[in-house]
């Protein structure tokens, strides 16, 4: 199976588990109200239902579904119901939250300048409070982190330790952490996210294990990216559904990042 | 449908089983012997099976050594090793599994000219060729007897096309990223079954020593190949690995490995090229 418009962005969605596409596979049918979204044809596909439980095997459609999300729809019909590439909606994403765009960069660079923009936004839009949470948060996660990771991190970051993380470090080390890539990446992006979400909503992914913190990655696609995407005062027009694309490219690139930091055989 | 002799390990004495079971004792060209000091504990009865219909060879080895009435522990593994070496050394198994290989060759020979894969696939068929003519030599133990210089001599040319395809082996799965992406599955494909296939060579190869008497020479080509099929697939992983992380990176260039994956697996964590690489029989 591949998706109608072969995007080799996308490919490694076949990679993931059922449980890793199952928040984004709702997210594409159901809108905030857990109402099918008037948009999608994911609920009608013979492929998918709500609770399907071979989510992997139907990896194509849940692009196929993304790609037309990010096509305005009347282009969409004049290519024959198909979408755009994924490269275009993550140049309209990044352009929408005015993070850096570059048309050579890799997916996966791009997503990390969008990941470092949203996190930054939504720390900029935290009271004094929220970012002192954020702080501990972002300390209390790196305790998880394995000595290679803190060491890493502290090269990374040019400093001498990890200790006394006041808020602007805190965020520092979460930008520094997603643009440093490699393995260091994903476990920053959860502990960013969770942070934010501890800040923000007053609960956070749970981290037991790097499983469970993936299994939550999902609710940045509920609370926190109803409060992301109206951080960016996003004007809800008719063309690429933002509302759609924005938290589908956060949540691509925690996939991403998990598959690019574990090892599949 | 064929029928086949294979080693009774159900009449095997309780207190050589346990030694088994232990390490003390081993078993060699059908005889249970110390592990020590080689001496022969107990030769092994034959007993006719008729052989069943499956694909799969381990499946095969454990429903006939059940059949047997080998209930569980060091002796089903050995006697599961056993039956499996039997079918690869006496049946057309390895014939059924060379000419699919040679399908593979013969289409990448058609698709492929002028490629590295054609020289790696040359390597191939050299080692498989002679194993042939090795397996026909050992099959009957008293041609092998009479002909235990032939065998030898055997030995050592397959001994070297072996470590000389070990040597290759470790670069083959790179071979896959070299050819056009129309012909990338093939080419993954053919790795696969030619790693797979490999154990099997290696168990004929030692049970052709064994056959003549040179247990230590057989013991030193189960053990070097053994080594030498861990680091294959280690190489194997980590080109699997590689290739997924490239295409979650986006990289046109990644090998498109997605229909390969149950495959791969199979071949990374194929019990019964373990238990050939390992145990004698």
């Amino acid at each position: 199976m591949s998706t109608k418009r072969e995007d080799p962005d996308l490919e490694f969605l076949r990679y993931c588990s059922d449980e890793d596409l199952r928040p984004l596979a709702l997210h594409l049918a159901y809108g905030d109200d857990n109402t099918p979204r008037a948009a999608a044809s994911l609920d009608t596909n013979p492929h998918f239902a709500k609770d399907a439980a071979n989510l992997g095997a139907h990896w194509a459609d849940l692009a196929d579904e993304l790609q037309r999300f990010g096509g305005d729809t009347l282009a969409n019909l004049a290519r024959g119901g198909e979408g755009v590439y994924y490269r275009e909606i993550l140049r309209d994403v990044g352009k929408a939250c005015k993070a850096p765009c570059n048309e050579s960069w890799h997916a996966m660079q791009q997503e990390g300048e969008i990941l470092q923009t949203i996190i930054q936004r939504a720390f900029k839009n935290m009271n004094h409070d929220e970012q002192q949470a954020f702080a501990k948060n972002v300390s209390d996660g790196l305790k998880d982190a394995t000595p290679e990771q803190r060491a890493a991190l502290i090269k990374a970051m040019g400093v001498k330790d990890l200790k006394g993380i006041t808020p602007a470090l805190a965020s520092a080390i979460v930008q520094t952490g997603i643009r440093a890539g490699g393995f260091l990446s994903y476990q920053i992006l959860l502990i960013g996210l969770n942070a934010v979400s501890r800040a923000l909503v007053g609960r956070g992914l749970q981290f037991a294990a790097n499983t469970a913190a993936a299994r939550t990655l999902g609710i940045f696609l509920g609370p926190i990216g109803w409060i992301i995407t109206a951080s960016l005062t996003v004007p809800m027009i008719t063309g690429p559904a933002y509302r759609v694309t924005i938290p589908a490219v956060v949540q691509i690139a925690g996939l991403r990042r998990k598959i690019f930091n574990h090892d599949a055989f | 449908m064929d029928i086949l002799h294979f080693l009774d390990f159900s009449k095997i004495d309780p207190e050589v089983a346990a030694k088994l079971a232990s390490g003390a004792a081993r078993v060699v060209n059908g005889a249970a012997r110390c592990t020590e000091s080689g001496e022969v504990l107990q030769h092994l009865p034959f007993k006719a099976v008729r052989l069943g219909e499956s694909a799969s060879l381990l499946p095969l080895g454990q429903k006939i050594s059940a059949s047997l009435g080998v209930a569980s522990g060091a002796a089903l593994a050995v006697s599961t090793v056993a039956v499996m070496g039997t079918i690869i050394a006496c049946t057309v198994y390895l014939a059924r599994k060379l000419d699919r290989l040679q399908q593979k060759i013969d289409v990448i020979e058609r698709e492929l000219q002028g490629q590295n894969m054609l020289f790696y696939a040359d390597k191939i068929t050299g080692y498989f060729g002679a194993l042939e003519s090795l397996r026909e030599l050992m099959l009957d133990p008293e041609t092998a007897n009479e002909n235990a210089d032939l065998i030898v001599h055997k030995l050592a040319m397959v001994g070297a096309l072996r470590c000389e395809l070990y040597s290759f082996s470790d670069n083959l799965p790179h071979m896959a990223a070299q050819v056009t992406p129309h012909h990338q599955s093939l080419a993954v494909d053919f790795v696969l079954e030619t790693v797979n296939l490999l154990p099997k060579g290696v168990y004929l190869e030692t049970a052709a020593a064994y056959r003549i008497g040179r247990i230590r020479l057989g013991d030193t080509i189960r053990e070097a190949s053994r080594k030498k099929h861990t680091r294959t697939l280690e190489q194997l992983r980590r080109w699997a690995n590689d290739s997924v992380k490239a295409i979650a990176n986006g990289d046109p260039r990644a090998v498109r490995i997605s229909e390969h994956r149950e495959a791969i697996r199979n071949v990374l964590d194929s019990e019964e090229n373990t238990l050939l690489l390992t145990l004698s029989a």
